[in-house]
């Protein structure tokens, strides 16, 4: 497959993952979690996808999937790089995997576990250079000083170890090494979770600059439906691994067409006490994904739900133009969104 | 590195662009900082070390017993080997170091005769017969390093047949001088330790690192191995082996071949430190970095893997050395070791087996000094090694301690100590010892009973309903006296409780939220206490107060506070709930000391509360443990335990960050509903501004341990006065935001705790700052507008202090 202006960087076709559940002296395999289970998307060149889910939704094993860190069950990951051809990332044997790797680079949640305490600045971001082979010792070296430079950093701090450094520029750090073999795609796996709140918004701010001077394609994997509004050009909501709904952020946040995402929106807290009350605290847990509920999995904690609901499960499909929902109810209920602020 | 550790400097200013044109903090600002942040692990780790003085003193010993090692022969007088019956079992004699007034050290000649009635040689010294003690002198021939030729030794006399004349500690049975012998049984047994634990480290680090790399029935195999290598009896084992050696076997044999029995059962410990590192390697985030980078295997493990747990195999091996030694010295002792001829402090304690020789010559006992003087520093200096070598240990030099970070999913890597451990301590570990030792005995007549309808939560006493707070803080300030020098994690907090309001304090890691909460409770760990400033706690029947400040954090009136009037809900539930208790004994057990109540009315008033916090199925969730529930009931359980006395003030630190938002929701709604219900006054201490203007009637809002805004919700939200709260609020992300807009973020970081600004805390930072005033002066908490709003910032008030 050649001529990819418009066809997507990355195409995700019905992605499964299970770990195993082994019990008992000889380790059987008593049963499975379904972390991800039947996951479909795509992303565009330049655009910004968000994961959102809670913990154990299955949005880290599906970034992780992607990146080969992980092998999938089963499923089709179709990734289009530089050179314009299709490869599908899911049933690439091992060794072939690594040239994927200067294609897609990742941004961890932890600045601290993230770098190797024992590394300077300038073998942390150099390491994929260096490993990769690309130019020579210099040319490495002035590599890494406009990496640096790039993500806010001063080129002289490059002899430095990472303790030198607060969590926020260690995140600057770390996005540098992410970005060193200049990547067309970049998982970012909760980037600010971590973060102070002041700090939070610098490390935003530059994602959506480096996005924009690079080129960039961005997987944002988050909790936090704040964070994701302010990056995303759509947003994934998960439900027990699998997608809920999907669709352009704005039309998400004001037109949510699942009963999950509607909860979710109204469970953040509003940094405004006078849109207090305006709540809808959802019941119970989420469901777990080792033993999921028959029919739709939100059923249970789902204020709208009907007896076909217990029994069949939904399947994502279009609700409107680039907006997909799996839900029996999505047309009948009219969900509230975040609505503006008064 | 250590999660704690604070950047030396400032954040980099906010880009607002990408391109090299954003000005920079530089985050070094002296030369020694400079010269940490480039200092590599080893440098640190030897920095840490050298702060270790027992370690460090500890080194110097066994850098000189080793040195006996090298220099044995010189250090000896008389061939270990000369023996002679004439001069058998002789007592250490006294050196006399002046002779007429001149220093000339010397001796006094022997003269020995056997007692006709006991057979024992009995020896007298001749105090006219002075035998001159020379340094360097000659002595028997020995080769120096095995290679060079000499004849001199540190000590003789001047005819060179010193083992004639001189006994400084005295002889053995066969007439063998004790001190020399030493000197070369110090070599054997020290070697012996050395080639033992480089046997087992080849063996442990190789068998280790297969277990932990391959993993599966390789892992399983080789654990069972060690497994079985364990459970057998060491003594017996090496017995059994022992007696296995070959009678004929040269003394060399011997060696060679006790130091493989002794590392067949030592290599078992570091083959397991060095899984057990593996695996929690493998773990971090920086390996799996490494391996997207496009990292081979063997790359990962030489240069990420091996350099990391390398300090602490060092570290353990250091510790395994004097294990060696005392094994080598049991054996020996026991006869199934090395055997004469050889010498070792095993072999020459040997002798001093029976009663007899003990009471008629004790000095053969005098070898076990050494054995145990060499032990105990090879411990210390294990410890050291490893305290330093730990990449996440607190209390080096660059860095300083700091209050947990807030994170919305708690990130820890394995292994990492909780953040701030050291200075602050975590603030998650504190209930359990709270419960555990601290719970104290409500006296009679409490202010309010427990009867029927859900434990009766209703407080018969509730006079307080007047505009009196319940708690007030007035300057309160908590600092930490660490090694590096003082943090002032507290500095100047100011505010009230009132019954049945909420007040949320406010701010970012290290401005000293969690410490004020500490401090209340007085539970603020070494090196923390609180220097000044008042926290008065109104009393329920006369109205009076109780400045909990002065009280002793151990006395009673303070135990029946925490945790009876007082109640906490600490962010992570999991490690405020014992793992050996199930969640409702924790509570029985804490109701029973508190309100001594009888077990059953208690069991029955725990279930009721599990019930009110809206645990399902509560007569079941009772006898469950805190890691069978999930995050959301583990908190909801750690409410119904904070509530089990009736609090009149809630404390809930973090207690939704490591919640889901659905969950979270849930909790705060159940917070709200209790707070309805019990008039509680609840202490909501958080970093997330959008639960505090869902849950808070008051706010504080703390920089660097200052309050430095304060108000009514609404005020501080649709009002803010303070720079540092208008910036934090537009900093931060929202829902309602336009999607794909950039926020307007606070330039600069939190300044390292040691380097604090002068003048106002967050002059460098502020946007709006008077140049010659904030930098100048520190302003004050006054009030704006209403009596209700204070606000410390020059933009308000005039300087009043200079």
């Amino acid at each position: 497959m050649t001529g990819t202006t418009g066809a997507p960087l990355l195409e995700v076709h019905d992605l499964r993952k299970e770990f195993p559940i082994r019990q008992g002296l000889l380790r059987r395999r008593v049963g499975e979690v379904r972390a991800v289970d039947g996951v479909s998307f795509h992303i565009d060149r330049g655009e910004t996808l968000s994961l959102v889910g809670e913990s154990g939704c299955g949005k880290t094993t599906t970034a992780r999937c992607i990146l080969r860190a992980i092998t999938p069950t089963a499923g089709r990951i179709i990734f289009r790089g530089g050179d314009g051809v299709a490869v599908d990332v899911a049933a690439l044997p091992y060794k072939h995997v690594r040239p994927l790797r200067r294609e897609m680079q990742m941004v961890f949640q932890d600045p601290y576990s993230s770098l190797n305490p024992r590394k300077t600045l300038l073998e942390i971001v150099g390491e994929p250079l260096l490993v990769n082979r690309v130019g020579t010792r210099t040319q490495r070296l002035e590599r890494v000083a406009e990496l640096l430079r790039l993500v806010g950093l001063r080129p002289e701090y490059m002899r430095r170890f990472p303790h030198a450094f607060s969590g926020g520029q260690r995140q600057r750090i770390g996005i540098a090494r992410a970005l060193a073999l200049s990547p067309s795609l970049v998982v970012a796996d909760e980037p600010v979770s971590a973060l102070d709140v002041s700090v939070q918004a610098q490390i935003l701010n530059l994602l959506v600059d480096l996005q924009a001077e690079l080129g960039l394609t961005y997987l944002f994997v988050a909790h936090d439906l704040s964070v994701v509004k302010h990056v995303s050009d759509r947003v994934a909501v998960m439900y027990v691994g699998r997608i809920v709904e999907l669709a352009p952020t704005e039309r998400l946040f004001m037109q949510p067409a699942h009963p999950y995402t509607e909860a979710l929106l109204a469970a953040v807290p509003k940094p405004d006490p006078r849109l207090r009350g305006r709540r809808l605290v959802l019941e119970g847990e989420v469901a777990d994904p080792a033993n999921p509920p028959a029919g739709c999995a939100f059923h249970p904690r789902c204020p709208y739900a009907v007896e076909r609901c217990r029994s069949e499960a939904p399947r994502l499909e279009a609700f409107a133009a680039g907006h997909l929902v799996s839900c029996h109810r999505a047309r009948e209920l009219g969900l509230r969104g975040i609505g503006r602020p008064s | 590195m250590d999660r704690s550790a604070h950047s030396l400097g400032g954040e980099a200013i906010a880009t607002s662009s990408p391109a090299g044109t954003v000005e920079l903090d530089d985050p070094a600002h002296s030369e020694v900082e400079e010269r940490v942040s480039v200092a590599t692990q080893w440098q640190l780790m030897w920095w840490r070390f050298r702060r270790h003085r027992l370690a460090v003193t500890s080194t110097a010993v066994v850098g000189l017993a080793y040195a006996v090692v090298l220099l044995a022969e010189f250090l000896a007088y008389a061939s270990p080997t000369a023996s002679e019956a004439q001069r058998s079992l002789l007592p250490p004699q006294t050196i006399r170091w002046f002779n007429e007034g001149r220093f000339a050290p010397h001796v006094y000649g022997l003269s020995g005769r056997r007692d006709p009635q006991t057979f024992r040689r009995v020896y007298t010294p001749d105090p006219d017969k002075k035998i001159p003690l020379r340094f360097f002198a000659p002595g028997f021939e020995y080769h120096l390093f095995g290679l060079i030729p000499a004849s001199r030794h540190l000590l003789g006399v001047a005819d060179g047949r010193a083992e004639e004349s001189l006994f400084l500690l005295g002889t053995d049975e066969q007439g063998r001088d004790v001190w020399s012998r030493l000197m070369y049984a110090t070599r054997t047994s020290l070697t012996i330790g050395l080639a033992g634990v480089a046997l087992s480290l080849v063996l442990g680090v190789l068998l280790g690192g297969i277990s932990g790399y391959v993993g599966g029935v390789t892992d399983t195999v080789i654990q069972r191995v060690v497994e079985i290598l364990r459970s057998i009896p060491t003594i017996p084992l090496w017995m059994g082996l022992a007696a296995a050696l070959p009678q004929h076997w040269s003394v060399l044999q011997v060696y060679l071949a006790i130091t493989v029995i002794i590392s067949l059962v030592g290599w078992t410990e570091l083959a397991r430190v060095v899984r057990g590192r593996f695996l929690s390697l493998r773990e971090e985030e920086f390996v799996t970095a490494a391996e997207l980078a496009g990292c081979s295997r063997t790359r990962i493990i030489v240069s990420h893997l091996v350099p990391s747990f390398l300090s602490h195999i060092i570290a353990a091996t250091t510790l395994a050395i004097p294990a060696m030694i005392i094994s080598e010295t049991s054996l020996s002792f026991l006869g199934l070791g090395l055997r004469p001829p050889a010498i070792s402090w095993g072999v020459l304690l040997q002798q001093a087996q029976n009663i007899q020789s003990l009471a008629i010559s004790p000095w053969l006992l005098i070898p076990a000094v050494p054995v145990i003087v060499v032990i105990i520093a090879f411990n210390f200096m294990g410890d050291g090694l490893r305290d330093a070598a730990d990449p996440y240990h607190m209390g080096g030099l660059e860095r300083a301690p700091q209050a947990p970070q807030p994170s919305d999913t708690p990130v820890q890597s394995p292994g990492a100590p909780l953040v701030g451990d050291a200075a602050m301590g975590g603030l998650e570990r504190a209930p359990q010892a709270l419960r555990r030792s601290e719970t104290p005995r409500r006296s009679q007549g409490t202010p309010w009973s427990h009867d029927a309808d859900m434990g009766g939560f209703e407080r018969a006493a509730r006079t307080d309903q007047s505009a009196a707070p319940v708690l007030s803080v007035r300057d309160l300030r908590t600092y930490f006296f660490a090694e590096d020098g003082v943090v002032k994690a507290v500095d100047g907090a100011s505010f009230d409780v009132h019954a049945g309001r909420t007040l949320g304090i406010v701010g970012e890691s290290g401005c000293g939220k969690s410490v004020t909460a500490r401090s209340i409770l007085r539970i603020v760990e070494r090196p923390g206490r609180i220097v000044s400033g008042e926290i008065r706690l109104r009393r329920v029947g006369d109205g009076g107060e109780d400045d909990l400040a002065r009280l002793d954090p151990q006395s009673h009136d303070m135990r029946r506070i925490r945790g009876g009037e007082i109640g906490l809900v600490f962010q992570e539930p999991m490690s405020s709930f014992s793992p050996v208790h199930s969640v409702g004994n924790q509570i029985v057990e804490t109701m029973r000391l508190h309100l001594g109540l009888d077990r059953p009315t208690a069991r029955a008033r725990a279930i009721d509360l599990l019930r009110l916090v809206g645990i399902p199925r509560p007569e079941r969730r009772i006898d469950e443990y805190a890691f069978q529930l999930s995050g959301g009931l583990r908190q909801r359980a750690m409410i119904a335990t904070a509530l089990c006395c009736g609090p009149r003030i809630l404390i809930a630190d973090e207690p939704t960050t490591a919640l889901d938002v659905t969950t979270q929701a849930q909790i705060l709604a159940l917070l709200r509903e209790l707070q309805a219900r019990e008039r509680m006054a609840i202490v909501l201490i958080t970093h997330n501004l959008g639960v505090v203007a869902e849950m808070c009637d008051e706010v504080a809002i703390m920089y660097l341990g200052r309050v430095v805004e304060r108000g009514p919700v609404d005020a501080i939200f649709h009002s803010p006065q303070h720079p540092y709260t208008r910036a934090l609020l537009r900093s931060i992300p929202s829902v309602h935001a336009r999607v794909r807009t950039k926020l307007p973020a606070i330039t600069g970081s939190l300044p390292h705790p040691y380097r604090r600004p002068g003048g106002c805390l967050f002059h460098p930072r502020c946007g709006e700052a008077i140049r010659g005033v904030c930098e100048r002066h520190e302003p004050e908490l006054q009030s704006v507008a209403t009596a209700d709003r204070t606000v410390s910032c020059f933009l308000h008030h005039p300087v009043t202090k200079p």
